[in-house]
């Protein structure tokens, strides 16, 4: 396989690990970190989608991060 | 111009703020910007598609799909282009003021043009061999070898992933997910994306086009780019060196009669955060320059609703205090204010963001600073 081809599928994994924490950073991770989020409809939550694909490692490295430190109660004050 | 931006002020006020979301924050000024925006594009490439039927004819007419592919790139890279332009030209003019205040739906879409330029590309040139199609177009004819067999398209896909990256991570919800820092720092992002665009162009469409006019218009855009960016940093960097030097607990920055009632000043410290002073009543209050928002100049905005509100989307803080107004959460650092006879002194220390500080009362005979 050439050196794009290798890159090609690199792209697609972290890609494709996006999509998975997104999946949960939308249905669980956002509600508990923003207040404002949850009163949010439905067609907004999947708006948030690509982006949370898009940057899962901070997302992924901030639900770490909510779910020990209790992130969520935080901004609710 | 200013009555658009007091307009736009008013319009956003109460939507712009981060309490809830909703799928676009739309107001009658971005509806119309946004339709107008929508007709430009489309103008663009009706009149793309018909330029090129008129000059490729013959032995040199290209297909529909070639002429589709080319008309969507030029208009991601010249709305590229525009984007890189407004923030430096805001430093010199307020005409700039609607793009700037609405420069998000430009990029948003700047990246729908590339999205379908990159689309019809794949389904082109990929989507009828035997390999998936993005291999076939990003790997079909490599040859790293030659400046003409290089593979451009990859540096088009890098392009294009942070321009998704940017365009998904748009919203206010990332703003205040990532902290304003942070998105800040993503959205940077758009200046290698730019390098890269260049290079597609360069090692891509200037390789095969005979025709000079891409080549041209290319240098003329990457210049406007680096002279507009270099011409408003120096004039940025003159004006903070001729900033007042903060060495001293208390700084003079000027006549209480120089501030306008309702109006911001914007004081530069040497080696420190700008400073917005407002008048408001008899009292004058300062606050950091850099509103929480996207850093936009609180100090070129104006008090509307008895707060300070920024230029670029609204927000808004008490004089008083630096917070926004319930249910909002934004908070800016305040400065200790005095006044010393007619003189307005600031103690150059910020205080925590939202820490309230009284105003400095002007003494009676010193109202002459209406706007």
């Amino acid at each position: 396989m050439s050196a794009i081809g290798v890159l090609l599928w690199v792209i697609a994994a972290y890609y494709a690990v996006g999509v998975l924490v997104a999946i949960r950073f939308v249905l669980v991770v956002a509600p508990r970190a923003d207040p404002a989020y949850r009163g949010a409809p439905w067609r907004v939550r999947l708006l948030f989608f690509p982006g949370a694909v898009a940057v899962w490692p901070v997302t992924f490295r901030i639900a770490r991060f909510a779910g020990k430190d209790g992130m969520g109660d935080e901004h609710e004050s | 111009m200013r009555e658009y931006r007091r307009l736009a002020r008013l319009a956003c006020k109460g939507q712009a703020m981060t309490n809830s979301y909703t799928w676009v924050q739309w107001n009658s000024h971005k509806k119309r910007y946004d339709t107008v925006l929508a007709a430009c594009c489309l103008l663009y490439i009706i009149v793309f598609v018909g330029m090129s039927y008129v000059v490729h004819q013959g032995e040199h007419a290209l297909s529909i799909m070639v002429v589709l592919i080319r008309a969507f790139s030029t208009l991601a890279i010249v709305l590229l282009h525009i984007i890189l332009c407004i923030g430096p030209m805001s430093r010199f003019t307020s005409l700039v003021s609607p793009l700037l205040y609405n420069r998000r739906h430009l990029g948003v879409t700047m990246f729908v043009a590339a999205l379908i330029h990159s689309g019809l590309v794949i389904l082109y040139y990929g989507g009828f061999g035997i390999r998936a199609p993005l291999p076939a177009v990003v790997d079909g004819y490599a040859s790293f070898a030659t400046i003409s067999g290089f593979p451009f398209e990859i540096f088009g896909l890098a392009a294009l992933l942070i321009l998704f990256t940017m365009a998904a991570t748009s919203h206010d919800f990332w703003l205040a997910f990532l902290s304003a820092r942070s998105w800040k720092i993503l959205h940077m992002m758009i200046y290698p994306c730019y390098g890269l665009i260049v290079l597609h162009v360069f090692f891509g469409i200037l390789q095969s086009e005979q025709h000079p006019l891409y080549g041209r218009m290319m240098i003329l855009g990457v210049g406007l780019v680096t002279t507009l960016h270099l011409v408003a940093g120096l004039a940025e960097r003159k004006r903070d060196a001729q900033g007042l030097a903060a060495d001293s607990n208390w700084v003079d920055i000027g006549e209480v009669t120089n501030f306008q009632e309702g109006c911001g000043a914007v004081i530069c410290l040497r080696d420190q955060e700008r400073v917005a002073v407002f008048r408001h009543g008899d009292g004058l209050s300062a606050l950091s320059n850099v509103c929480a928002h996207q850093g936009g100049p609180l100090g070129e905005g104006q008090i509307v609703d008895g707060c300070v509100t920024c230029p670029w989307h609204g927000y808004q803080y008490l004089p008083g205090n630096g917070q926004s107004p319930p249910p909002y959460h934004e908070k800016v650092p305040t400065y200790e204010l005095r006044i010393d006879g007619t003189r307005v002194m600031l103690n150059p220390v910020p205080n925590e963001p939202g820490l309230a500080v009284k105003a400095a009362l002007i003494p009676a005979g010193n109202e002459t600073g209406d706007a």
